[in-house]
């Protein structure tokens, strides 16, 4: 039973990059609640930043510059 | 294997004997025909090791002495290989080593080396896929990766392979030294895969659990794991969620970074020998004798790879180095001189990688078929042997016949130097003060006659008042 759940574990986990390596299920497990918490934590600043913008009356400045499209637009 | 074999017979035999240690990345293999160094490379890995080359990464890295230089071969061994998609030859490191070999300097070296390497391949947009200690060697005491095929392209959210044979193979060992002061080497031979978390964190004290990296890298891993086999751990929403951002990545390693870069051994004990080189038995003319031959030695010799038996701090490598040698591999049994001497090659930038062994329990093949990690003498290739204050120590020392001692040292390489201690000796006096070893077959004239029966003595040079000689030696 154990052994088939490490297994499902790792199967869903399985990137399909090539690897031979056996990653070991604690490592997994650690990583994988790594990226949700940094995920978690990136929602969580974008979330007060539309608060903050909101209240504040500004706009969030554009993480990339603008298109030419954006310019011909304008 | 000289003829380039054509039937087909002949290549399923050329491509069985791949290097004992490169089995486990069925993505390719290692093959050493006639002085090359090849590597092939499999289909399955045309998308991702296509890209590498395209990427101009490997020249990058080979520009910058991080990476053995590697390239598509043009010999006409490459027909041996039917079935790889590409065949490489890799330039050669002049001596292999293993980590079960290397000072706690040289282990720490080595896993920066890793992770710098990593975050520089992430910034080239590649990955690499695993993180075994062995794909690191050392040319003097700077780092190089061989194994190529580790690099990939990366993908967006992969989770970092490599993390549990990272802790295994560099940061538990050098935790096993700076936490409890127990140097690496023995354990690391005996488990060729690394030190388990799981066997190093009953160890460990509170203290050394209560610092982020060691809760993080050790602890974390070994209770997950244990709640997985358990059933303690929902699968499926931990599994949905197997994604590691690129940032969360690069912040693991440089954490790892910055936390092993602090590592410094703990609890040096006193050390029999890291003194030797200034509180030794010899007056200061006799040591300066003893260089000036040494320096004669070398320069007569003109040898490109010295071995140096019980090189203690490096004194005499550095000598050697200085007189004309081109490198020199050491072997130290006390890991506080070995480290002194790693340091002295890493300062004065030298070609001289001192390792830690007993020349009593020299490292044996093991491995696979123990044939996955070649013993010391197997790798040993040499032209020149250089033994200073060192035979005592196993004939005496270690009731080695002295007939196996010299046997031994004279394997080693066509031409030598061998320092004699006769019985008289302060410090033969200082080993033998709890025993009384009957020394009726050590003296002078037997270590003459057992060496003149291997080989040519070229040259004898008295050294000290207490009768020490270094006799200089070339095999028949």
């Amino acid at each position: 039973m154990s052994r088939a759940f490490a297994v499902l574990i790792l199967a869903a986990c399985a990137s399909p990059a090539y690897a031979y390596l056996d990653p070991g299920t604690g490592s997994v497990i650690l990583q994988s609640l790594i990226g949700i918490a940094a995920i978690g934590a990136a929602a969580v600043g974008t979330f007060f930043g539309r608060i903050k913008a909101f209240f504040l009356g500004t706009k969030e400045a554009p993480k990339s510059p603008p298109t030419g499209d954006t310019v011909q637009r304008q | 294997m000289t003829a380039v074999v054509t039937s087909q017979s002949q290549h399923r035999e050329a491509e069985e004997i791949f290097d004992p240690g490169s089995f486990r990345d069925p993505g390719g293999r290692v093959f050493e025909l006639d002085g090359h160094v090849l590597r092939t490379v499999n289909r399955q890995l045309a998308d991702d090791f296509g890209w590498v080359q395209a990427s101009g990464l490997l020249d990058a890295l080979a520009d910058a002495g991080k990476c053995v230089r590697t390239a598509e071969t043009r010999l006409a061994h490459a027909a041996q290989f039917p079935s790889a998609w590409k065949v490489l030859e890799s330039e050669r490191v002049p001596y292999i080593t293993y980590p079960y070999e290397w000072t706690f300097a040289a282990l720490k070296r080595a896993a920066l080396f890793h992770l710098d390497l990593h975050l520089e391949v992430l910034g080239r947009g590649g990955n690499l896929i695993d993180a075994s200690a062995y794909n690191v060697q050392f040319r003097g005491a700077a780092p190089v990766f061989i194994d190529v095929l580790s690099l990939r392209r990366y993908r967006d959210g992969e989770v970092w392979a490599g993390h549990r044979q990272f802790c295994e193979q560099f940061l538990n060992p050098l935790l096993l030294r700076a936490c409890l002061g127990i140097p690496h080497n023995a354990w690391y031979r005996g488990a060729l895969e690394g030190i388990r978390s799981a066997e190093l964190l009953p160890l460990l004290r509170l203290r050394h659990k209560a610092s982020w990296s060691v809760l993080m890298h050790l602890v974390a891993p070994e209770m997950l794991a244990r709640s997985a086999v358990a059933g303690r751990v929902a699968q499926d929403r931990v599994a949905a969620r197997a994604a590691l951002p690129k940032k969360s990545l690069v912040a693991m390693l440089q954490g790892l970074r910055r936390f092993i870069s602090a590592l410094r051994p703990a609890r040096a004990r006193p050390s029999q020998w890291a003194d030797y080189a200034i509180d030794n038995t010899y007056a200061v003319e006799e040591a300066e004798r003893k260089r000036a031959v040494v320096q004669g030695f070398v320069e007569r010799a003109r040898p490109a790879r010295v071995l140096d038996l019980g090189c203690n701090t490096g004194e005499y490598a550095e000598l050697m180095l200085r007189a004309g040698a081109s490198s020199a591999v050491g072997l130290e049994a006390d890991p506080q001189a070995a480290e002194q001497a790693f340091e002295r090659a890493a300062n004065g930038r030298l070609d001289f990688l001192p390792l830690v062994m007993d020349a009593a329990n020299a490292s044996p093949s093991q491995g696979w078929r123990n044939a996955e990690r070649p013993s010391f003498a197997e790798r040993a290739r040499f032209d020149a042997v250089v033994a200073l204050a060192f035979e005592h120590h196993l004939a005496i020392g270690r009731n080695v016949p002295l007939a196996q001692v010299i046997a031994w040292i004279v394997e080693f390489a066509p031409r030598g130097l061998i320092e004699f201690v006769p019985k008289g000796d302060p410090t033969i006096r200082r080993m033998l003060a709890l025993r009384d070893l009957p020394l009726e077959d050590y003296s002078e004239s037997s270590f003459r006659s057992l060496l003149a029966a291997r080989a040519r003595i070229t040259r004898e040079d008295r050294i000290s008042a207490t009768g020490r000689t270094l006799f200089a030696f070339e095999r028949a």
